[in-house]
């Protein structure tokens, strides 16, 4: 069903990235054109400005709105695989787990289907699609930065594993302190009347400040590492990106290229980003939700289940 | 720790203005690494020495690193703990209003009023004040900030972003509003596919049972078909709304090329890459700045919310025009009603000019829902005054009066810890026969405190507490009977020293008493000697 749909985002985010590849390309032009003065640098122009409006729909609706609407469709579709699966559930299978379960898999696994079906098919070849086109193009221009870009690729993906490995930790300590602080709210709500009349009202509001301080703080970290996890590629960015343009401003000066390589270069920097970073998110959603396709596969097994009562009827 | 002020939603207080020059620096310094790339550029294309080209390369990547680091920090995290702080402090401060509030001010809304207030509520009017604050004010200046860089390049590219602002603008406003509409769409349509959910599995068995699974599975189809429609549209314009103004801001780079190829004669190449870059800058502040419309608008409701909280906390009890300095403990004279609004089926009892001595020690008897626990609630200024239809005069020691009611409030926790800030008598520990209790780590949600156990503890801050008056909700509840008669004798021994007002079930305390009430076909009488007269 949505293989072919998958293959078609994957490509999809490949000629996106292939479009922002030519609009850095098209204003390294322009740039060389304009400084020296050249009359045909407003004609190409225009079309590095047609590359650049090209460039931005395709990420929007290839990079961006395709596979978010194929995750939400593939998720829906699964959820009513899902009610099916259920309903058709023979008693003593359908016994094996409480009734919150099956709610959280109708309505938390069987969305979830859809992103890890996305993030699978589309976005983890569709990134190797678009760090390969990133390669190929510094290839071609030095082989030198196509080597400094292929080594940053995994420095910048160690550099990503850790804040991810310490938000996975804090998530998992975290769960006390977010339950003591919102546990604290309620019952200082629920029992008001209570508290009132033992005149603890002090009491509970200094408790509720500390719990408070403590969900503060953890919720600090969190936040910090996740910002982290997000921006690490663009503060890493920074470096390479003057490291490439060392790289392109030394073959310019040895007259072997113009500045507008210099400028590539640097545009390199920034482009190769994206993929790494989004490769490295959909493996780890990948990673982080594979007991939702589980207790999918465990669902679907369950609706094939024999009740038990077959050999019973004559 | 009290807040009886209506907080405001603009809050310049000093770490907001730094978390706000803080977000202008980090735009300044990667708008002075865009320059110093272009410099590198520009000593390219001159043909400059390779050490000026080296030197400017070094600087370019202090700079840029630096500008990054600031970027992270001052741009996108400081601004992000502020509102983490900003969510916090409201909540807290919700929390402690709530607590302290009076108790016809509680009694106006429900518990999940109150729960929404002390999260969601709190947290949202928290967004709002830090984007009004901070974020606000810091992607103004950011603005202007990039826009000086501009200048510096060429008055006309400054004349550009000045025009492209707008144009940012809207295309960040517009698909906001479209999904801030689509939510509201789409909320209703996901309570609607949730709620055929859970139905669908709370209901399995019997919809087996009745054959019905494909009326049901089709049920939840189309819900679900509703529930994707509505998914579809909000994924399309949240995506547009987050992703429209970076994809826009790579045609306004080439834009911004173009106006400097175009109007800076001699176009010089460092020019032309700082105009690219810098037009990149734009997006970052003029978002941050369209935060504040929407972070207002879906958190109108939130900041009403805090600051109605704020204004009924800040609401007197009702009571303190009954209290008196001198005279009785009480004396009272009406009809007492369950809530203010006095409705027939509210009534409780009528009492005829009831005074209660001080050092007294009063029994109050009456069958279950007669009234008893409402009369000790109104003593202790824990219902709403317009509850009696008559006159009432309190003497002030009621407003320090210790009051024994139910639940008797638990925390997980020491002993000491469940004293609740009090300190405990240890003649008490020793009359409630509680020594066993002492040390003990208590878990408020597990049952490792029996009934008896957590009524002693209970009695034991009230009887700790020192207070002139005592008020007693049921004090025998759940207590063995050596533990019963040793307080019954201590409470006969109060006599004179404080007064004691003592709903009861049983005669144990008849005797001592100085006056047994009996509320009876809502009507308060007062018992003595076995006659009974009108109180």
């Amino acid at each position: 069903m949505s293989r072919r749909r998958l293959v078609a985002l994957a490509a999809g985010q490949a000629l996106a990235c292939a479009l922002s590849l030519a609009t850095s390309l098209a204003v390294a032009q322009v740039l060389d054109l304009f400084s020296a003065g050249d009359a045909a640098a407003p004609a190409l122009a225009a079309l590095a400005l047609a590359l650049a409006l090209a460039s931005a729909a395709a990420g929007l609706f290839l990079g961006h709105w395709l596979p978010e609407r194929e995750g939400l469709v593939i998720g829906n579709h699964a959820a009513r695989d899902a009610a099916g699966q259920m309903l058709a559930c023979a008693q003593r299978a359908w016994g094996r787990h409480d009734k919150g379960y099956y709610v959280n898999v109708l309505t938390g696994s069987a969305p979830m289907r859809g992103t890890l079906a996305v993030a699978r098919g589309a976005t983890v070849p569709g990134c190797l699609a678009c760090l390969a086109l990133v390669l190929a193009v510094a290839l071609a221009l030095d082989p030198i930065l196509a080597a400094v870009l292929a080594l940053y690729v995994p420095v910048l993906w160690a550099a990503l594993r850790l804040p991810a490995a310490r938000l996975a930790s804090l998530q998992r300590e975290g769960v006390a302190t977010q339950d003591a602080f919102l546990g604290e709210s309620k019952r200082i709500v629920e029992d008001r009347r209570a508290i009132a009349a033992a005149r603890a009202e002090g009491f509970f509001s200094r408790r509720y400040h500390e719990r408070a301080g403590r969900y503060l703080a953890f919720v600090r970290s969190y936040r910090f590492n996740e910002m982290l996890l997000a921006q690490a590629p663009q503060i890493l960015s920074g470096v390479l990106s003057v490291v490439l343009m060392g790289i392109a401003a030394t073959r310019a000066l040895a007259g072997d290229a113009t500045f507008g390589l210099v400028f590539v270069a640097y545009q390199l920097a920034s482009i190769v980003q994206a993929p790494v970073a989004s490769l490295f998110q959909a493996t780890a959603r990948l990673d982080g939700n594979r007991v939702h396709e589980e207790r999918l596969e465990e669902l679907a097994r369950a609706a094939r289940e024999p009740s038990g009562f077959e050999p019973l009827y004559r | 720790m009290r807040h009886k002020q209506a907080p405001s939603v603009f809050d310049p207080s000093p770490r907001n203005l730094l978390a706000a020059l803080g977000m202008v620096a980090g735009t300044a310094l990667s708008a002075v690494a865009s320059l110093a790339v272009s410099s590198v550029v520009g000593a390219v294309s001159s043909g400059s020495d390779a050490r000026v080209v080296a030197a400017r390369l070094a600087f370019a990547l202090v700079v840029s690193v630096v500008a990054a680091l600031a970027a992270f920090l001052l741009g996108s995290w400081l601004p992000m703990a502020r509102a983490m702080d900003a969510e916090v402090a409201a909540s807290v401060r919700s929390v402690d209003q709530i607590a302290h509030m009076s108790q016809r001010a509680f009694a106006r809304h429900d518990t999940g009023h109150h729960l929404n207030l002390v999260t969601s509520a709190s947290f949202g009017f928290g967004d709002a004040r830090v984007a009004m604050s901070v974020n606000t004010l810091g992607g103004a200046l950011s603005v202007l900030a990039v826009v000086s860089c501009a200048a510096l390049v060429s008055p006309w590219l400054a004349v550009l972003f000045v025009l492209l602002a707008p144009i940012y603008l809207l295309l960040v406003d517009v698909p906001s509003e479209r999904a801030h509409e689509a939510q509201k769409d789409m909320l209703a349509h996901r309570e609607a596919w949730l709620d055929e959910g859970r139905s669908l599995v709370e209901n399995k068995r019997s919809i087996a049972a009745a054959r019905a699974g494909v009326f049901f599975e089709s049920r939840f189809s189309h819900a679900s078909e509703d529930y994707l429609a509505r998914s579809l549209c909000l994924g399309y314009w949240t995506g547009m709304a987050n992703n429209l103004p970076a994809a826009a801001s790579g045609v306004f780079q080439v834009v911004a090329v173009m106006v400097t190829g175009l109007l800076v004669g001699a176009a010089r190449p460092d020019a032309l890459v700082a105009a690219y870059l810098l037009a990149s800058l734009l997006q970052g502040p003029l978002a941050q700045l369209c935060l504040l419309r929407s972070a207002v608008r879906s958190n109108r409701v939130n900041v009403e919310l805090v600051r109605g909280l704020a204004s009924e906390a800040a609401e007197p009890s009702g009571f303190e025009g009954l209290l008196a300095a001198r005279g009785p403990l009480a004396r009272l004279d009406g009809t007492l009603y369950a809530t203010p609004d006095r409705a027939p089926g509210h009534l409780l009892f009528h009492v005829r000019d009831l005074v209660i001595p001080k050092g007294s020690l009063v029994v109050v008897k009456g069958e279950n829902g007669s009234g008893k626990s409402m009369l000790l609630d109104f003593l202790a200024a824990f219902s709403d005054p317009d509850d009696l239809d008559g006159t009432a005069r309190l003497d002030e020691s009621l407003r320090h009066a210790a009051y024994l009611t139910y639940p008797v409030p638990l925390v997980t926790g020491t002993f000491e810890d469940n004293l609740l800030g009090h300190a405990a008598d240890p003649e008490m520990i020793e009359l409630l026969g509680m020594e066993d209790l002492v040390g003990k780590e208590i878990d408020a949600s597990a049952v490792n405190l029996s009934f008896g156990e957590r009524q002693k503890l209970g009695l034991l801050r009230v009887l700790s507490m020192g207070s002139d008056v005592l008020l007693l909700d049921e004090p025998l509840t759940n207590l063995d009977r050596e533990t019963s008669e040793r307080l019954c004798a201590h409470l006969a021994c109060l006599k004179r020293e404080k007064t004691v007002v003592a709903v009861m079930h049983s005669a144990d305390l008849d005797a001592a008493a100085d006056l047994v009430l009996t509320i009876r076909d809502h009507e308060l009488t007062r018992e003595r000697g076995g006659h009974h007269v009108p109180a």
